[in-house]
């Protein structure tokens, strides 16, 4: 009950924070720069992994440099004024105008470099670069490729792309890694992945007979990904350089990329009121598209990892220390550096070696490798919770047990780990906890959890509050509902709260 | 039967028991007691292999449990133990204590082994705390209840290591109660003890350990009451010594002064005999040998028996036999007369050609 109560305070406050943060948004002072000169010694943000790093650097050499993951967290920082610009695609910046119409564009064109789609520098990426350049040229041949550009450059939610379902795919599969929030490129339209290179991509399935699956990911993750082979193109709008060009194949030029400068406009008045901005911050996160079946999606594969490496994990931890627990030799040291390995790393870190390292070459989705990389940690953190458990037993529990004539085997069941794991419940339901809280990194990985979920949504509203609080609100109700779950198991069996009844089963009682 | 031939068992390098041959016979009850360390719990902790022997043999009708690859469920199927801090299984209840290791273990049924158990605790007087988690329960009940388990595996030797030394003085009444009862069972006991009395009562045999070893063993009473060997004296009279080694004029006697008073104090020994004492010290010591030894040599040795109270001092001295009891004009002498009640003069043949013995009033 105390528990509830405390539950419903947090949430309370929680959502009290994020109305005060949400109306305190937009009342920064705006400085309304016009020329490039302007921003020479100001805060330049950067999206990672792309050409803008090294271009923005020459361009504002004096400049402070802040480092972003997506056009999204871009969007936020220059409105939040974190930074006071930052270098994009044309197209891009056009698009965040569009939904926000504080931002604007200043010296268009300042950079252009051609676009390309990626693929392995292999002997299968060489085969399939050619009869994609074969398409291309049709395609450009017909003005096809024009015509696409077009639709895309100025789609809406009506827009429609090929149907990817239809594909035959008697060839076999093609995957490609992109990130959707690089408009016209590639777009979250309906729920979907679409946009210009996707259906060129798609086109490309059709004419060679292949079958399309998506996989999203990281900006900086796309390259990596065609080069270890966990997908066979890659496509984000993505500028061919030189430097990229020695690592990955290019396909001809399919567009080019125009850079311009995104600042913030002239301070403007009109501020929505609070209510207004709630509800279109409310609609645009859940009702435009569907969106609301997102986090559906979310929930579910956060949910079902967390899940399957609690019980995989604890199968694991437990299996692991039940084979070693009388073991001082080799076998012993090697699962202790193993795990000393698997704890010492940050989780993104390992998530990302098993993916593209261990796993590279085997076909495997990211939401196994994630269930993999979680059951690791959390095993760690079992065996280790169990063998300190098991040690703080005292030892003439085991003498007892002895001169009573249990085996060693009957002694650890019946009389040490029973005792061992009443010590275990409590840090072993904040292990999960954290666990839950953990699985936000799986994104870097193509998993669509519900940060990644979380991370879409805002690519296409370019608002960083509401999808934000919405993941928030979510996390906190996973976490109560497992520990809710967990609690229930505990205490059901805890062995004190029994019963005389329950303590003589089978038995019958005369007096 | 239980037979021991030359056990031996040694920690690191240190032989706790060394070289041990002993034979128990069926429905002895042996009480075993001796100074801490002296290796009495280790003795008989190998004896149902808890520890395992470094060297030597052990038979148990005839079956030699030390041997290599024997089945030591075997062994706990015929010899119990109670331990000095009872080890009740902190997960169960009382009743389950008792119940769960005979359905685990003998493969009663759960009917059966409820009986029994019943049973059981009803004769150690607690089947009211059935339902009890040992740490509900006081020391005392909870090694009732150990005993209770350990019977309950019908166990033909039960051991006992210590079972009433961790308890509060007003519980050991009631554990020792329940081990009386077990004399007449007719099984065999081997009971380690601090308590004396204990000992002495409830065994027909005792063992006196020390040096590593089953250093005196016979009749409780015997023993007690006229022990052969010195040690063994020194023990159940409970004597405490103090020993000076003297062969210098200029000794540190101041130091030896404190000495002495602080030993007197940790053994709580009456002001007035501490005077006597320190008098004796002085006059013999200071005056009488000091004039009378050419040689300055002497061993002081004060004896207390924290049993009778009684304050007994031995002094050696000289390499030539010298009795100084003869000289009656000796105001020093007088002085000793006066602070004793017993004053004797021994001639020896060894390192030492004198002894004195001197009871301190």
């Amino acid at each position: 009950m105390k528990n509830k109560i405390r539950k419903t305070v947090l949430i309370v406050m929680t959502v009290i924070m994020s109305m005060i943060l949400f109306g305190c948004q937009d009342k920064g002072e705006n400085k309304g720069y016009t020329t490039i000169e302007q921003l020479q010694d100001k805060r330049i943000g950067i999206k990672q992994g792309t050409i803008y790093d090294g271009f923005s650097k020459k361009l504002f050499p004096e400049a402070q440099y802040y480092y972003f993951n997506n056009n999204t967290d871009l969007t936020a920082a220059l409105k939040g004024h974190k930074i006071d610009g930052f270098v994009a695609d044309d197209a891009i910046i056009d698009d965040i105008i569009r939904e926000n119409p504080e931002v604007a564009k200043i010296g268009e064109h300042v950079f252009s470099a051609p676009v390309g789609l990626v693929f392995a520098k292999s002997e299968k990426g060489q085969k399939l670069v050619e009869m994609m350049n074969e398409l291309i040229k049709e395609l450009k041949e017909s003005g096809e490729l024009d015509r696409l550009f077009e639709k895309w450059l100025n789609y809406d939610s009506s827009t429609r792309m090929f149907d990817i379902g239809s594909l035959s795919g008697e060839n076999g599969t093609i995957v490609l890694a992109t990130q959707s929030g690089s408009p016209p490129f590639n777009i979250l339209l309906n729920g979907q992945i679409a946009g210009y290179e996707t259906e060129v991509v798609a086109l490309f399935c059709q004419k060679y007979g292949y079958r399309l699956q998506i996989n999203e990911m990281y900006f900086d993750g796309l390259l990596g990904s065609v080069q270890t082979g966990k997908a066979d193109i890659a496509a984000g709008g993505i500028s061919e350089t030189e430097e990229r060009a020695k690592s990955v194949n290019f396909s001809d030029a399919i567009a080019t990329n125009y850079g311009s400068v995104a600042v913030l406009k002239q301070s403007n008045d009109s501020i929505e009121g609070f209510f207004d901005s709630l509800m279109s911050g409310l609609k645009s996160t859940f009702i435009v598209e569907d969106r609301w079946k997102l986090f559906v999606e979310g929930i579910l594969s956060t949910l079902f990892i967390t899940i399957a490496s609690i019980i995989l994990g604890t199968a694991l931890g437990f299996i692991v220390y039940t084979n070693t627990r009388n073991n001082e030799g080799l076998l012993l040291k090697i699962v202790k550096i193993t795990i000393w390995i698997i704890q010492g790393m940050p989780m993104v870190v390992l998530l990302m070696v098993l993916y593209y390292v261990i796993l590279g070459k085997v076909s495997i989705s990211g939401f196994w490798v994630s269930i993999i990389g979680f059951s690791l940690t959390f095993g760690s953190a079992v065996f280790n919770m169990l063998s300190g458990a098991v040690k703080t037993i005292d030892s003439g529990q085991r003498d007892a047990a002895f001169t009573l004539g249990y085996s060693e085997k009957k002694t650890f069941y019946r009389i040490i780990l029973p005792q061992a794991i009443r010590f275990i419940m409590p840090s072993y339901k904040a292990e999960i906890v954290s666990l839950i809280k953990a699985t936000a990194v799986v994104g870097y990985i193509a998993v669509q959890d519900l940060t990644k979920v979380g991370d879409q949504i805002r690519s296409r509203t370019y608002e960083a509050f509401f999808p934000l609080i919405v993941v928030t609100l979510l996390y906190f109700a996973l976490a109560a509902l497992i520990s809710a779950l967990i609690n229930k198991i505990d205490v059901s069996s805890d062995i004190r709260r029994r019963t005389p009844e329950q303590i003589l089963k089978g038995v019958k009682i005369d007096d | 039967m239980i037979e021991v031939k030359n056990l031996t068992k040694i920690y690191r390098v240190n032989p706790i028991v060394n070289d041990l041959s002993v034979t128990i016979n069926d429905g002895e009850i042996i009480s075993i007691i001796g100074p801490s360390g002296c290796g009495k719990s280790t003795f008989i902790k190998c004896l149902n292999m808890l520890e395992k022997p470094t060297k030597g043999q052990i038979f148990i009708d005839g079956e030699e449990i030390t041997a290599p690859g024997y089945d030591l469920c075997k062994v706990s199927r015929k010899v119990g133990m109670v331990f000095q801090q009872f080890n009740l299984f902190n997960h169960m209840t009382a009743i389950e204590n008792i119940m769960i290791p005979q359905v685990d273990i003998l493969k009663l049924s759960r009917q059966e082994a409820y009986e029994k158990s019943m049973e059981l605790l009803k004769k150690v007087h607690l089947s009211q705390k059935a339902f009890s988690y040992p740490d509900q329960l006081s020391g005392g009940q909870q090694q009732r209840i150990a005993i209770a388990r350990t019977l309950a595996m019908d166990p033909e030797i039960i051991l006992f290591d210590e079972p009433i030394s961790a308890l509060d003085p007003t519980m050991v009444d009631e554990v020792k109660a329940v081990i009386r009862d077990l004399t007449h069972s007719g099984k065999t006991m081997l009971i380690v003890t601090h308590d004396m009395e204990f000992a002495r009562t409830i065994a027909n045999r005792l063992f006196y350990m020390d040096e590593g070893g089953i250093y005196e063993q016979g009749d409780p009473e015997e023993i007690f009451t006229n022990p052969q060997k010195e040690k063994t004296r020194q023990f159940v009279n409970k004597l405490k010594i103090l020993q000076f080694e003297i062969d210098d004029r200029n000794y540190d006697f101041y130091g030896a002064y404190s000495t002495i008073r602080s030993y007197c104090l940790k053994n709580q020994i009456p002001f007035t005999k501490i005077n006597h004492i320190e008098s004796i010290f002085e006059e013999i010591c200071q005056v009488i040998l000091m004039e009378k030894l050419e040689d300055y040599k002497v061993n002081f040795r004060i004896i207390y028996s924290q049993k009778d109270g009684n304050v007994e001092i031995n002094v050696l001295y000289g390499n030539k036999p010298i009795n100084i009891l003869d000289d009656n004009d000796s105001l020093s002498l007088k002085i000793v007369r006066g602070f004793s009640s017993d004053l004797d003069y021994e001639q020896l043949n060894e390192a030492y050609a004198n002894k004195l013995y001197i009871k301190v009033i």
